[in-house]
């Protein structure tokens, strides 16, 4: 019996071995493990042995089907192992692009508008934005520009034909946050203003961002430090930079910066200590506080920045163009 | 303002070069704009000597003459009609292809028969000197052959001043010489002033009528001037060299000592005088006829010169036709006034007169120089036509003059405002090279401000003159120093930001757009509510504030159309306007457009055009945004396709709107009739508050695909919104799957397949609580929409 057994074994693992597909190595868990399969017989057929002999025999019978079970699982690896090679071998063009989806992007003056505002917020500054159609006293009366100031023709303004105007400046923001907070204040105004010229360096909108610092001892030093520090981190460099005297009616005293470009000394932004006027009718007390302002071109920074030379192709909204910046 | 380098260094001469001496103004702040050489245009033009002179015959009794000329390169004829040739002079010869100025460039012709190799020119011709009476009769030193421009060193450069509205002072050779002497440390040179003896008695009456806005008038009157006297050349080339050009020797000598001093004058032929000179308001409607013949309307207090009943000039401005200096006058009235800045500002805007003389009065005139002005403009004028000058009638209002002020400055606040201590000894420097009188203590100045700097009136101005003086890029930079407040009230991040994101990501690009279209357009677009005009637009397309992005949006599409963009899928933020019950609105809003391919041509995606549902699903995932649910409703936008278009609901109210455009519009700007637009109103997107997290359950799904007939014309949104409500507790998910109408569905039936995924939050469901549950929701679906399950 154990001979015949021995036999069984042999031949099961050998048949195990030669298995080449799922299915037969089903059909030979079944011929020697399933219900009539050939150890279940076996097994069965131990109570009618003598009692004596049924543990030995059982054991033995208990080898042999462990054996094959163990056979069977590891030529199912080894099934499962061959089918992963060769799935291997099975490559696909990697080469070919994939599924696209559209491009999108922002504008690029938005661009830049996102960055200065998030150079100024971690400066400590916050954003504040107003209306674009505005009155005479926010735009200039309250900025020290009364009627016929000669400053109004800087200005070219557009009326709207009831008296009320387009923003030529963010200014008036700043006017509408002095009058409604108490300082210290910091803040920094970004938006659409509007002036009356057009040419390759003007649209009659524009893009300006406007900053303000009112609180106890605030100096033209800040102002320069401030300036200095926000122009080396728009531009990524130590910008070679120079304060010359200029004239605005809102601040005194008042400069006008240049950054030192390709071509020589380029005009960048206007700014200036805020004149006691415009503190006063705020409602700011000019022996306690004093503040400084600056504003410049959002449109022109983004053009010195990426190399655009004509202001009018911001609006001319061609994607060619918006998806380089993008 | 233009002013000639060489005149200003006849004032002062620093040793310095042109380059340099521009940048000493621009950083005093006269910006330099430019600066170009004078006669730029003046070329090949040389000294010549006539060595023989020929009458030219057959010229119909004119003198003309076939000149020989020695240029130094040769000898060449030339045709001549001057009267004053004649051998053995020297004159300035044009060769061929010689240009004398932007326009006339002499060539080589046959004049009378005779060949004539290039021409002689006179003073005019050249530009260089007034007199038009003969050719140039240069001085016998001269070496023939050397250019014209090195022999009487016309060399000068032209130096354009961009001067700030607060430096009325600059506005003369003097003002700017004053300031290159503060930086220099230079004494400036000053022209010989002294009053000129009257000769005749004769004088006109002056009368203030407005001394407010007249508080000085000075007049002279001179008799007897040449009328056949020209300008100097000197005085020629110092106008050209400011940018004028010679116009008569009177008006030339008011024009010089405007720009020599600052102070304008102003010429009258006396015999148009009559009784003399009444300073007074215009009356509404009362005419005069200009200088440069325009006539003009007046209205009610613009400030006149009359002779008491008619207007003779608009004070300050310009002068009437009828009074000008002409070829003829003899007499002259000269008027040298002190007009308030107040007075005149506004008066050239209003009648669209810009002239040198007003741009001074309004920016403001040293109110104590006409005395030295009437003397110096006196004294040229007798130099350059002759005359006999009579004395000088003064009417004045002394109490309207402005007085001399005086403005403190604390040392303390100096300090404090520069952010950093300007020696003392410095300050006091500065004041002194500015002609600033000072009285000083321990805590700071009192400064006397000269007349001729109206501009300095506060301490904040004095402050400015120290750092302007001391050099704005000396002051070192340091930064505020200041507290941190949590201040909720203004944004950290911009408002718009995540909303702009969203749409980028989807596939749009963003933007920009003018605020202002075409009235007809915005109308067109936006029928509700008026919107705001503007007066004075750039051009007329740009006359109305847009009620909706959208036409800007179909511009841009349009625009890139034009140029082989297929596929366009653009955005744009920003604010629409209306006039709402008499107020102005003004709001912000986002929008988009989408026309094309629904995604980009590739190899394994199926190519397609855009439609509706593409952009629903854009607009649903910027919704999604609000976390709260929206509703879609017939649109009746005046842009959309009326069976294509959607408005947007949510629990605030509508929110914008979708849908393809309208044929009548895709029609007429030429667009894809597949052309979808999306608008909405940006406001609900901005401080969206936290969305509140809900418990994750964990048991397990059941999902239930139900297909459903129903009418072909009841809206999927009413089933889902039935079925919602139905499932409230369980639904966790709800898909419309498949959407079937055809064969094996009744005719205007449709099939819609809807996916439930289902969950008990509490416990495991069980499929009898699920059968339960759908038994009773088609029951309510079929008595509401007549629903049978397929």
């Amino acid at each position: 019996m154990a001979t015949e057994l021995d036999t069984l074994r042999t031949d099961a693992l050998a048949r195990i071995k030669g298995a080449d597909t799922d299915r037969a190595l089903e059909e030979l868990r079944i011929a020697y493990l399933g219900r009539n399969g050939q150890i279940t017989k076996r097994l069965k057929s131990i109570k009618t042995l003598p009692k004596d002999e049924r543990p030995a025999a059982g054991a033995s019978i208990n080898a042999v089907r462990n054996a094959i079970e163990a056979a069977l699982e590891e030529q199912n690896e080894a099934l499962l192992r061959s089918a992963r090679s060769s799935n291997l071998t099975e490559a696909i063009d990697v080469t070919l692009p994939g599924r696209q989806r559209h491009g999108g992007g922002h504008h690029p003056v938005n661009q830049t508008i996102t960055r200065i505002e998030s150079i100024f917020v971690a400066a400590g500054y916050r954003i504040a934005v107003g209306p674009e159609i505005e009155d005479d006293y926010h735009n200039f009366e309250a900025l020290n520009i009364p009627a016929n100031h000669p400053a109004r023709a800087m200005h070219d303004t557009f009326y709207l034909t009831d008296g009320s105007l387009l923003r030529t400046h963010t200014s008036p923001v700043q006017v509408r946050v002095m009058q409604t907070m108490p300082p210290p204040i910091r803040i920094i105004c970004p938006g659409r203003v509007y002036r009356k010229d057009l040419d390759r360096t003007h649209t009659p909108m524009f893009h300006q961002v406007e900053g303000l610092v009112i609180d106890c001892g605030i100096s033209f030093a800040d102002l320069k430090g401030t300036v200095l520090g926000f122009l080396n981190e728009y531009f990524e460099r130590e910008v070679e930079v120079r304060f010359r005297p200029s004239y605005f009616p809102f601040t005194e005293p008042s400069a006008e910066v240049d950054i030192m470009g390709a071509k020589g000394w380029t005009e960048i932004m206007g700014c200036g200590m805020v004149h006691p006027n415009v503190l006063s009718e705020c409602g700011i007390d000019t022996e306690i506080y004093s503040g400084f302002a600056f504003g410049f071109g959002a449109d022109r920074m983004t053009m010195l920045k990426y190399g655009i030379n004509d202001l009018r192709m911001f609006f001319e909204n061609d994607i060619r163009f918006l998806q380089q910046l993008a | 303002m233009k002013i000639s380098e060489k005149w200003l260094r006849s004032w002062i001469d620093p040793e310095i070069d042109t380059e340099k001496l521009c940048d000493q103004l621009t950083n005093l702040g006269l910006e330099v704009d430019g600066r170009e050489f004078t006669y730029a245009n003046l070329s090949g033009v040389s000294v010549a000597e006539i060595k023989s002179i020929e009458k030219v015959d057959g010229t119909d009794g004119k003198a003309i003459t076939n000149c020989t000329l020695d240029t130094g390169r040769g000898s060449v004829q030339v045709i001549c009609g001057a009267p004053n040739v004649r051998v053995g002079m020297k004159s300035a010869y044009a060769k061929d292809g010689a240009s004398l100025n932007e326009k006339d460039h002499v060539k080589k012709a046959r004049l009378y028969g005779v060949e004539s190799d290039g021409m002689l020119c006179s003073g005019v011709e050249l530009g260089i000197s007034a007199d038009a009476s003969g050719i140039l009769d240069l001085s016998e030193d001269l070496q023939v052959g050397v250019d014209v421009k090195d022999a009487l060193d016309l060399h000068d450069v032209v130096i354009d001043i961009d001067l700030t509205p607060n430096r009325g002072d600059c506005l003369s050779i003097r003002g700017i010489a004053r300031e290159l002497g503060v930086v220099n440390q230079l004494p400036v040179h000053q022209v010989d002033i002294e009053s000129v003896v009257a000769q005749v008695s004769q004088e006109l009456p002056i009368e203030l009528a407005n001394p407010n806005g007249c508080p000085r008038y000075l007049g002279r009157v001179i008799t007897n001037i040449d009328p056949s006297a020209s300008t100097p050349a000197w005085m020629v080339q110092r106008l050209v060299g400011c940018g004028l050009r010679p116009i008569d020797p009177v008006v030339d000598v008011t024009n010089y000592v405007m720009l020599e001093l600052g102070q304008p004058l102003h010429a009258f032929d006396l015999t148009e005088v009559r009784n003399g000179i009444v300073v007074r308001d215009a009356n509404e409607g009362e005419k005069l006829t200009l200088l440069d013949g325009t006539e003009i309307k007046f209205d009610a207090g613009t400030l006149l010169i009359t002779d008491g009943d008619t207007p003779l000039a608009i004070a300050g401005v310009m002068g009437g036709e009828r009074s000008g200096i002409r070829d003829d006058t003899k007499n002259v009235f000269l008027e040298c006034a002190y007009f308030t800045p107040e007075a005149i500002v506004g008066t050239p805007r209003l009648y669209g007169l810009q002239t040198d003389a007003s741009l001074r009065y309004e920016r403001g005139v040293d109110p104590e120089l006409q005395y030295e002005a009437i003397e110096r403009a006196t004294r040229l004028l007798c130099e350059v036509v002759g005359g006999q000058p009579g004395p000088v009638t003064v009417a004045e209002s002394s109490e309207h003059i402005p007085n001399k002020r005086t403005v403190e400055l604390r040392k303390e606040r100096l300090a404090m405002l520069i952010g950093e201590k300007i020696a003392d000894s410095e300050v006091e420097d500065i004041f002194a090279r500015l002609g600033l009188e000072i009285e000083s203590d321990s805590d700071g100045w009192r400064v006397s401000i000269p007349s001729y700097r109206f501009d300095l009136s506060i301490e904040e101005d004095l402050v400015e003159e120290i750092c302007r003086v001391h050099g704005y890029n000396r002051i070192s930079a340091s930064h505020p120093v200041a507290s941190l407040p949590f201040d909720v009230e203004l944004d950290r991040i911009s408002e718009s930001l995540a909303l702009r994101n969203r749409i980028a990501e989807l596939g749009y690009y963003e933007v920009i757009n003018y605020s202002f279209i075409e009235k007809e357009l915005n109308d067109r677009f936006t029928p509700a509510f008026q919107a705001p005009q503007v007066e004075n637009p750039i051009a007329s397309q740009y006359e109305s504030m847009r009620k909706s992005l959208v036409p800007g949006l179909i511009d841009s599409a349009r625009h890139n159309l034009s140029r082989q963009q297929e596929t366009v899928r653009l955005f744009e933020h920003g604010k629409c306007f209306s006039i709402e019950n008499g107020h102005t609105r003004q709001s912000d809003r986002i929008a988009g457009i989408a026309l094309g391919l629904s995604r980009p041509e590739g190899w394994a995606t199926p190519q397609r055009g855009i439609d509706f549902y593409d952009v629903k699903g854009d607009v649903e995932r910027v919704l999604a945004l609000l976390g709260t649910d929206a509703l879609y409703e017939r649109s009746d936008s005046a842009f959309l396709h009326p069976g294509q278009a959607a408005r947007i609901v949510i629990k605030s109210g509508t929110v914008g709107s979708f849908g393809k455009l309208h044929p009548e519009i895709t029609m007429a700007m030429e667009l894809p009739e597949e052309t979808f637009v999306f608008e909405l109103d940006a406001e609900p997107f901005v401080h969206i508050g936290a969305p509140q997290a809900e418990h994750v359950a964990p048991f397990p799904y059941v999902r239930r695909d139900l297909a459903l007939l129903v009418s072909g014309g009841t809206p999927v949104q009413d089933l889902c919104l039935t079925i919602r409500d139905e499932l409230s507790d369980l639904l966790s998910d709800l898909t419309v799957f498949d959407l079937y109408e055809g064969e094996n569905v009744e005719a205007h039936q449709k099939s819609v397949g809807i996916g439930l995924l289902l969950q008990d939050k509490k416990s495991t469901l069980t499929d009898e609580t699920v059968a339960a549950r759908i038994e009773s929701l088609l029951k309510r679906l079929a008595s509401q929409f007549n629903v049978t399950r397929r």
